[in-house]
């Protein structure tokens, strides 16, 4: 590795495959924002962003550096070579393209050459300019493949059919149909019956968690403090009916709620959800409740409290946060849950919002509506996640991790 | 972009169906094992690091040497139950490719054959299978997780 390890080849590679990096992500921003057609030339990049890392060495100041990058990339973009190739595309789309290109690749390089500098480098430096690379890659991967698929579905779910036919590929925003905009939404609701579907889901999701810590609180508690014969087998096999495929129950499930008449109900649906989330909750909790100080409960059992008040009064109180992270996730299981609703509900005004969108995705109907139905399904978990978020990365992995 | 002139129908062809839905796997489900990787790092102690630090150890020598071994239960644990999940994953495939262009799975062929076959005998056989191989794993799984303990 030693004769790697110089200043100026380290900050050539690194500038080159950054301004790569740089020129893929800002042609595909500004085909997403534009609708015009922007492309990465990487056979071009890799000399400019060689040399642009090699100034950027030299350069002492950040602002210098992202004034080199933005002069480098708006002349060779004007002059119709660089890292991004256009076709038809207005100067000042050009110029915005050129100037967000040139800041991301000096304000980056700049960054990432802090501890290099020209002649032989240490491993310590070396290593540094790579892993600040990596990590500058790793921000600009991770966000595009989340936002990337979202991006899409909204701006397609605002779309009319004549944009959509005449360009599927187009997602920049054309603002004049001001509410029209919302069309697809509206007819959504009103065609539809998403109003009807969006409340069912909200009852039938509900109802799922309230009947599901019912259950696993008790079961949780069991498994984490009682002692009684075959606990270990019992634990184990709440993580079993965990792996257990919702396909293989489907079918007895399907079988019996025909013969039964509970097909095509949501009461027969509350039935079911509870089966697929109960072991998720029970295993969170226990995970969560062994975690508590036994100490604390035997205290209370001194003083006089049944095992019942035990638990009402001190291991809830104390397992409050794992009980909201376990609620929302059940929460999220029922809310997304797909294969039973599909196959016991054919009713359409039982249908969960799942159904429903799996009913959309015909040739018949439009795709800005099927897109507009996923953006309504996916807002209130976006929000309830944001807005819990704490609780959520705590409470999926409470228990799971020991130190 | 320029990458190719052709339409790409990338859930109608044979190869290429079954890439786009594993691709399509990973991207859904790397934040869970992220999160999980996250938790167990989170907790690795601080000490190790600044210990290595005194020695001169570089970033990646103190990656390879003290983070990795740390993260191995976890991973072992992740990566077979993922395994498992994913095994028995319908909806995704179902909704994706409807099982066509080879990506017909075990439990896509459980519907198939329930509903879209109306044979809901060979349906539930092969709902039979697929519990056998689940049972399977999941000795293998719990033999391993009473060594490792991670999860």
């Amino acid at each position: 590795m030693t004769p790697f390890r110089r200043g100026y080849l380290t900050a050539a590679v690194i500038g080159a495959l950054w301004t790569w990096v740089i020129a893929i992500t800002v042609a595909i921003a500004m085909s997403f924002a534009t609708g015009d057609a922007f492309r990465p030339s990487l056979l071009q990049a890799l000399p400019l962003g060689a040399a642009l890392g090699a100034v950027v060495l030299r350069v002492s100041q950040r602002g210098l550096a992202m004034a080199a990058g933005v002069g480098l990339f708006v002349v060779t973009l004007w002059a119709g070579f660089g890292p991004i190739l256009t076709e038809g595309v207005g100067s000042v789309a050009l110029g915005v393209a050129a100037l967000l290109a040139g800041l991301g690749c000096g304000w980056g390089l700049h960054g990432m050459f802090a501890q290099v500098r020209p002649g032989p480098l240490t491993r310590h430096e070396f290593e540094d300019a790579i892993i600040r690379f990596l990590t500058g890659f790793g921000y600009i991967f991770f966000t595009a493949i989340v936002a990337i698929p979202f991006y899409v579905m909204v701006m397609t779910s605002l779309k009319n059919q004549q944009q959509l036919v005449a360009n599927p590929l187009d997602f920049s925003l054309d603002l004049t149909q001001g509410w029209g905009l919302f069309q697809s939404y509206y007819e959504l609701f009103t065609a539809f019956n998403f109003g009807t579907y969006m409340v069912n889901s909200l009852f039938i999701s509900v109802m799922t968690v309230f009947i599901t810590l019912l259950f696993s609180v008790p079961g949780a508690y069991a498994v984490a403090r009682l002692r009684f014969r075959g606990q270990a087998a019992f634990s184990r096999s709440i993580l079993l009916i965990y792996m257990v495929p919702v396909i293989v129950l489907a079918l007895p499930i399907y079988i019996g709620f025909s013969m039964t008449g509970l097909r095509n109900t949501l009461f027969g649906i509350l039935l079911i959800y509870p089966v697929t989330t109960i072991p998720v909750a029970l295993y969170m909790l226990q995970g969560y409740f062994r975690g508590l100080p036994a100490e604390v409960e035997e205290a209370g059992l001194m003083d006089g409290l049944n095992r019942l008040q035990v638990i009402w009064k001190i291991t809830l109180p104390l397992a409050l946060p794992a009980l909201a992270s376990v609620s929302l996730y059940v929460f999220m299981i029922a809310w997304n849950e797909f294969l039973l609703a599909f196959m016991l509900l054919d009713d359409p005004s039982r249908f969960t919002l799942t159904r429903g969108i799996a009913s959309l995705n015909s040739s018949e109907i439009p795709r800005q509506h099927l897109m507009a139905g996923a953006v309504v399904a996916t807002v209130p978990i976006m929000a309830l996640f944001l807005g819990l978020e704490r609780f959520m990365t705590k409470g999926l992995t409470a228990g799971s991790v020991k130190g | 972009m320029g990458v190719t002139e052709d339409t790409i129908n990338f859930f109608g062809d044979r190869p290429l169906a079954l890439i786009m839905v594993t691709v399509f796997e990973i991207w859904r489900y790397f934040p869970l094992s992220f999160l999980f990787i996250l938790a167990r790092m989170q907790s690795i102690d601080t000490d190790m690091y600044e210990a290595a630090d005194m020695d001169g150890a570089s970033p990646f020598q103190k990656f390879w040497y003290l983070s990795l071994p740390q993260l191995l239960g976890i991973l072992s644990v992740l990566f077979l139950l993922r395994f498992i999940w994913t095994f028995n994953k319908f909806d995704d495939i179902f909704l994706l490719t409807g099982g066509n262009a080879g990506t017909r799975t075990l439990t896509v062929n459980v519907y198939e054959q329930a509903f879209a076959v109306s044979n809901i005998g060979a349906g539930a056989a092969v709902a039979v299978v697929i519990f056998l191989c689940l049972l399977s794993f999941s000795v293998f799984f719990f033999k391993f997780m009473s060594q490792e303990e991670g999860l």
